[in-house]
């Protein structure tokens, strides 16, 4: 055919960076929500036309003006955020956690619907319903979280679609089990023993800080459990290298099965907490998207929950700045915080894959057509 | 062949990956309308080279000559364009795909699949192809999704068309059908180069062959005027003098005893065939055969990591259906380097502390790991084997070959087993940390280990072990003493030219005379 062509040259090369010091890719990361968040803030500024400082104070002051609410958002989406993390440490892509938070709440929605009254007879009574609750609602994220971990350990079904889709059955659940609660006149039964607080958690100082200091401990714990344990070396192992797991004797199936063990006892607890603590009542969207944020949050911190905790609480912060901004220049829905949040983390993931890679723009060389 | 129109000419041609020649100055011409077939050993540099002509490397030195003109390939489309088809070992297919589309894949200009079609059967009737071009490719058989890659290729206009392995997946019958398609294609006036390493094949279809060796050109024959002993000395070359030991030691009576083993491929092929032989303490057992001859699923298949058919017994004891931690309890331990060196035995983004836990993490009772003295021992090894490691919290894959290698053999070997099978154990190491493989080796030879060693270097296997078994597609061609063989008889039992077992059935090759199996046992 044709003899001599020119030759492809590719316009853009991408290449994989020498590791950077450390100190410097965090620079970089600062750096850019920095900046971001001041671009945001003067698009901000372009749509509301009045002081930017002043858009800017009162996203701050919306943030801090109801501290524990900031510093429940923020507690939770670390929650979330510990619960995956041992999964995606084994490269097992869990996007269930919605779902599995969203049953263990169920259940103890169930039984303070249902064992309230009893409950509501002594201190003792609602002792024992709290106990209940706590541990119905890990069994059933369990078992929610397990399913596709022995689908995929038997069947290599893909977990990261299975687990998305026991999301939207639990969501069903949810809907139907609250049309019978509610005797089928409301969507639900809303505020569950508002006039008893039967199997409602005990409240010290503030609502949300008994479920903070719980999120924090269990943060705690699962940081040793990933980092000093048997267990958490076998996930790092299965997750690093599944070959390298079985030839040492590792039984992976084993682990993976119990690794999404943990993930669901986590997520019975917020469940859990969700529905005696925070909530008392129950929908499809109670936990809003906080199971996929913290897929997010998880790989920005690259699965260090201290740093998660860090980005967690940014991004709560975030999230009721904006809301503030939004309702005091009148913008209407949600939809301005989460463009800000939006954006401002786009910008991040784009520092990441430069903190990653080098791009390197070819000069086209001109090449003399030879013919 | 003088008269003949050069198409294409290598001038010259190095490549160098870290500081090793894969090439060096190779010089071939390819006439048009021939057959060139490329031969030399695994690690001669065949496949570089070819993929130098397909664009996927580009050299460091030399030049590419076609009709004449010099040529610049950068990517497989440059080569295309230059009218260069590459047919690899492992087919490059969308399985989900049929045939046509794969055909028409990544073409520029824009085609319907009905001309494509028209376009495609034709050059299969031309060349005798029978192949429905409809069908999907995870519903063909290997040789026809061959048939489809080489479609794929013509339909692109090629005039020099590279085979690379092209028989290695094909049955007797199909091999034929093969070679008269390629004949053909000689009439048409294409050039075609086949990268081999069965003489046989090399004398049936080849005009001319040209040899590699260690990354060298050695010479171009005419096929009519050489035979398979002279090509194979050109092949093996002459022994080379090493600084290597083979340590005297007494075998004891058999530990590993493997009878009757049949081993599957991933892909369901045959990779083992119904193979004996027989391991004894302080005696190295090498293995000599060309890569992906079945090496890979027999380690695997020992320590327990692949299914197989056969019997396997340890010390008289059967270990069929043993898992791979109830091998590794009794003994048995593998320090296998496969071609990625970091997918098995290692786990590359953990550091070399948590490395070295792999097989003592769970030792301790209690729930935690303990870091503390793995870390001391990590001191000990790096201190002992002198590797080189900036820290040893720094990832495993962070560090160089050779010292991946000591940490890996380090660690296995610090476990005092009583059988060890290792593969390729110095591929890609430097001199001195392969010496410090061996030399470790041989210490475990005098402690009546008993030893497999999968090699790729005839002459380190001839110098270091006390044995040879040789394979050839998976078969055993014959188990022969180190001290009564030479390279010539290993290099024709690999390409199966020789095949001892057929050549005296009476020795009962494999099986050792003081057996620890009952024979009841075996009959079962």
């Amino acid at each position: 055919m044709s003899e001599n062509k020119r030759t492809h040259t590719p316009l853009i090369s991408v290449f994989k960076r020498e590791e950077l010091p450390r100190s410097k890719s965090i620079m970089i990361r600062v750096a850019t929500f920095v900046g971001s968040f001041f671009v945001a803030m003067f698009l901000c500024f372009l749509v509301i036309k009045e002081n930017y400082f002043g858009i800017i104070g009162t996203m701050f002051a919306g943030a801090v003006i109801r501290p524990w609410k900031l510093l429940m958002d923020t507690a939770l989406l670390l929650a979330f955020g510990i619960a995956i993390v041992p999964a995606f440490k084994m490269k097992f892509w869990n996007m269930g956690a919605n779902g599995q938070v969203l049953v263990g709440a169920l259940v103890s929605i169930v039984l303070m619907f249902y064992l309230g009254d009893f409950a509501a007879k002594s201190t003792i009574n609602n002792i024992l319903l709290l106990l209940l609750m706590l541990v119905c609602s890990i069994i059933a994220s369990v078992i929610w979280a397990v399913i596709p971990a022995i689908f995929k350990v038997f069947f290599k079904t893909n977990e990261t679609l299975f687990t998305l889709m026991m999301n939207y059955i639990a969501g069903g659940l949810v809907a139907y089990v609250n049309y019978v609660l509610a005797e089928g006149k409301k969507e639900s039964p809303g505020i569950v023993n508002a006039a008893t607080e039967a199997g409602w958690f005990p409240v010290v100082v503030d609502k949300y800080f008994l479920p903070i200091v719980i999120i924090l401990i269990i943060s705690v714990l699962i940081y040793f459990y990933m980092s000093k344990t048997k267990h958490g070396y076998e996930i790092s192992v299965v997750g690093d290298s599944i070959n390298t797991a079985k030839y040492v004797g590792m039984k992976t199936g084993k682990i993976i099965i119990r690794t999404l063990i943990v993930s669901g006892i986590i997520c019975g607890i917020i469940g859990f907490l969700y529905s005696s603590a925070i909530n008392h009542s129950i929908n499809q969207y109670t936990c809003g998207s906080l199971g996929f944020t913290a897929v997010l949050v998880a790989w920005l911190s690259n699965f260090n929950p201290l740093t998660m905790g860090g980005i967690s609480f940014v991004l709560a912060f975030l999230t009721n700045g904006t809301s503030k901004v939004s309702s005091i220049y009148r913008l209407g829905t949600n939809d301005f915080s989460n463009v800000i949040i939006g954006l401002i983390f786009f910008s991040i993931l784009i520092s990441e894959f430069f903190i990653r890679f080098r791009v390197r723009i070819n000069k086209r060389n001109r090449k003399e057509g030879v013919e | 062949m003088e008269n003949k129109e050069i198409k294409l000419e290598l001038k010259n041609i190095s490549k160098h990956f870290k500081g090793v020649y894969a090439n060096k100055n190779v010089n071939i011409n390819l006439y048009k309308g021939e057959i060139l077939s490329i031969l030399g050993e695994n690690g001669s540099g065949k496949t570089t080279l070819m993929n130098i002509l397909s664009g996927i490397y580009t050299p460091d030195e030399g030049e590419v000559y076609i009709n004449g003109k010099i040529a610049e390939i950068h990517s497989p489309r440059d080569a295309f364009e230059y009218g260069i088809g590459m047919v690899h070992q492992h087919f490059k297919l969308v399985d989900t795909f049929s045939a046509i589309e794969n055909i028409i894949l990544g073409l520029k200009e824009k085609v319907s699949l009905k001309d494509a079609y028209d376009k495609a059967n034709g050059i299969a009737e031309r060349y005798g192809f029978k192949i429905d071009l409809k069908k999907k490719i995870h519903n063909m058989s290997v040789s026809e999704k061959q048939t489809v890659e080489i479609i794929k290729v013509l339909y692109r206009n090629v005039d020099i068309l590279i085979l690379d392995e092209p028989t290695a997946v094909l049955t007797p019958q199909e091999i034929e059908k093969l070679f008269n398609v390629i004949r053909k294609m000689r009439e048409d006036n294409k050039s075609i180069i086949i990268i081999t390493h069965k003489l046989n094949e090399v004398m049936s279809i080849s005009d001319r062959v040209s040899i590699l060796r260690k990354g060298e050109y050695i010479g171009t024959l005419n096929t009519n005027e050489t035979n398979e002993r002279e090509l194979t000395n050109y092949m093996v070359g002459n022994k080379v003098d090493l600084r290597l030991e083979r340590l005297r030691q007494g075998a004891t009576s058999p530990t590993l005893e493997i009878r009757h083993l049949n081993v599957k491929k991933d892909d369901g092929t045959t990779a083992i065939k119904d193979l004996n032989f027989f391991l004894r303490g302080g005696q190295i057992l090498g293995v000599a055969g060309i890569a992906g001859c079945g090496q890979k699923e027999l380690c695997e298949a020992i320590v327990g990591l692949r299914s197989y058919k056969g019997n396997i017994t340890h010390f008289g004891k059967s270990i069929v259906g043993y898992s791979a931690d109830q091998i590794k309890e009794i003994g048995i331990r593998m320090s296998f380097i496969p071609e990625d060196r970091l997918g098995l035995g290692l786990a590359p983004n953990l550091s070399i502390v948590d490395n070295l836990l792999l097989k003592s993490y769970n030792k301790k009772k209690g729930i935690f790991v303990d870091r503390k003295s793995a870390r001391i021992e990590t001191m000990e090894l790096i201190k002992r084997y002198n590797v080189k490691a900036e820290s040893i919290d720094a990832p495993v894959k962070n560090l160089s070959g050779g010292n991946i290698q000591k940490i890996l053999v380090g660690r296995e070997i610090g476990t005092d087993p009583n059988v060890i099978i290792t593969a390729y154990p110095v591929r890609g190491l430097d001199i001195n940390s392969a010496y410090m493989i061996y030399d470790i080796l041989n210490e475990e030879k005098a402690k009546n280990t008993a030893i497999l060693f999968i090699g790729e270097d005839l002459d380190v296997l001839l110098t270091f072990c006390d044995k040879i078994m040789v394979l050839c597609e998976g078969e055993n061609m014959g188990i022969v003493h180190t001290k009564e063989t030479n390279k010539e008889e290993i290099g024709l039992m690999m390409t199966g030219a020789r095949n001892l077992l057929k050549l005296y059935p009476e020795r009962k090759i494999g099986f050792a005379s003081d057996s620890l199996i009952k024979e009841d046992e075996v009959n079962e």
